[in-house]
């Protein structure tokens, strides 16, 4: 029996989709069995980030109307064997769905695959009640901005009343740099007021936007640092201990020699 | 099958009566009027109970039906405890903005603890304590998460930005208080607010409305009205490190 997690955040553009595609595939290259379930219906992007569009025969609507069976559906990563996209409609919006039927379709997925995880939309509506409905697991992706972490404490909240507890915290685009000058909220600071755990923190790579134009996640460049991040939150997801990678990957020659003599760099 | 919606226990506080989390509001309620008219009725007679509602969701008439029911058996409301639900609107019925204050509503649904003629007497802060049924809350408030209840609050936990406490006793935060609070909000201005650290968007007392300054506050700290203005100072720890010395 796999485990069905859903991928939120509340605002938009902080990243759950590069999220989902990252660790989806992190987890097959592990060796999972892993489907996606895009839930975004009238706006989907997964497909595309996965680089998979020209494959689309039929989708979510497709299989909850009966219109296709749901084996038809599931796309075939091109990558991995053991990875699938079940992606969303693009033509119709999001009360095509209802949330039993997503229930229904979590219940049978989970039979089949190790992690079913689901890429929900941005907003509180219909659409993330849809993506929830079968949820028994959630991380919520923030950014460091004081919007975005209203947003996802909004969400934890709606998470908690819908009986999904102890969601999982994944701190996106991070900058060390501002960090350091005190120009960005830190980790602690949004673990403050979240209260949840820290299941990652992605540093800011420009790599992400070259990664998700090309539809290759960057968890498998293994150059990439938020590749890296990706890859540590695939393993954590499956129980591993990982540590987190420290923010100052600061180990040059020059500042290992100012370290020693106790130069602030 | 008929006692599983409803289990009564009592510790030494008093006795409590747990909701179970099946059933409807109605069934609930009329479990509760058959336990209180049966054969005994005369052990609630004169009760003071704690109601645990657990992860309910009730709006201002469910609770109304609450008052009536337990009023109608003699017993009155001690603490309403409520385990987890998105918004709590208890008694009060639309009690947004100071101005317009919920007291109107407020007491036609709230209950009516001392059998007085004049429902409209300001009670004094001791009173308030002893007289107004609690809420307690055991987690935290998140953002567009609401509670409003007609009585004093106690929150264990933090209460974030983007979220709301409307009470008309006083309002105590045993954790950081970042939201939204209006103690007093029918109109009492002996009402308070305290918390572990008082850093709310915005405070009100009865019908007075401020921003709390800037910097983060050291100590627990109450904000209460003094001469028709919201003032905030620390509580006990401050005065206790300022005799010892430190600071």
């Amino acid at each position: 029996m796999g485990e069905v997690i859903v991928i939120t955040s509340g605002k938009g553009g902080v990243g759950k989709t590069t999220t989902t595609a990252n660790i989806s595939t992190g987890l097959a290259s592990m060796g999972k069995k892993v489907v996606m379930l895009d839930t975004d219906i009238g706006l989907r992007n997964l497909d595309v980030v996965m680089g998979l569009e020209n494959r689309i025969v039929y989708d979510l609507v497709d299989v909850t109307q009966g219109n296709c069976r749901l084996k038809q559906a599931l796309i075939k990563d091109k990558r991995f064997e053991n990875l699938c996209l079940l992606p969303a409609a693009q033509t119709k919006d999001k009360t095509a769905v209802q949330p039993e039927q997503m229930k229904e379709l979590c219940e049978t997925l989970k039979k089949e695959f190790d992690y079913v995880i689901i890429d929900c939309p941005a907003g509180i509506e219909m659409g993330f009640k849809n993506a929830t409905a079968g949820a028994e697991r959630a991380i919520v992706v923030t950014t460091p901005e004081v919007s975005a972490v209203r947003d996802a404490d909004r969400i934890i909240g709606l998470l908690e009343a819908a009986e999904i507890r102890n969601p999982e915290l994944i701190i996106n685009r991070i900058r060390p740099n501002m960090v350091k000058k005190g120009d960005m909220m830190d980790i602690d600071d949004m673990i403050d007021i979240l209260a949840i755990d820290l299941l990652g923190v992605v540093p800011e790579d420009e790599f992400i936007v070259v990664s998700t134009n090309k539809g290759e996640p960057a968890v498998l460049d293994m150059k990439s640092v938020a590749g890296q991040a990706y890859r540590n939150i695939s393993k954590r997801i499956t129980g591993e201990d990982v540590p987190l990678i420290p923010l100052d990957a600061d180990t040059g020659f020059l500042s290992k020699i100012k370290k020693f003599f106790g130069i602030q760099a | 099958m008929s006692k599983s919606l409803i289990s009564v226990k009592g510790n030494k506080d008093g006795l409590q009566l747990l909701c179970s989390e099946i059933g409807s509001w109605q069934e609930i309620i009329a479990e509760i009027k058959t336990l209180l008219s049966g054969e005994n009725r005369h052990f609630f007679r004169g009760a003071s109970v704690l109601v645990d509602i657990g992860t309910r969701i009730l709006d201002a008439e469910q609770v109304g039906m609450l008052w009536q029911v337990l009023r109608d058996g003699g017993v009155t409301v001690r603490c309403l405890q409520t385990s987890l639900q998105d918004e709590l609107t208890a008694g009060l019925k639309s009690a947004s903005g100071a101005h317009e204050g919920g007291a109107h509503t407020a007491r036609k649904t709230g209950p009516k603890m001392m059998d007085k003629d004049d429902p409209v007497q300001e009670l004094s802060e001791t009173e308030y304590i002893l007289h107004k049924p609690v809420l307690v809350v055991k987690r935290n408030l998140r953002s567009g998460q609401k509670v409003a209840f007609d009585g004093n609050v106690i929150i264990y936990g933090d209460v974030n930005p983007g979220a709301e406490i409307i009470a008309s006793g006083f309002i105590m935060v045993f954790g950081y208080l970042r939201g939204i609070a209006h103690a007093g909000s029918s109109g009492n201005e002996k009402a308070w607010v305290m918390s572990y650290k008082l850093q709310p968007t915005q405070l009100r007392i009865a019908n007075s409305i401020t921003r709390p300054p800037d910097e983060e506050p050291q100590w627990p700290e109450i904000a209460k009205i003094q001469d028709g203005v919201i003032v905030c100072e620390g509580i006990d720890l401050k005065k206790y490190y300022n005799a010892s010395g430190g600071n």
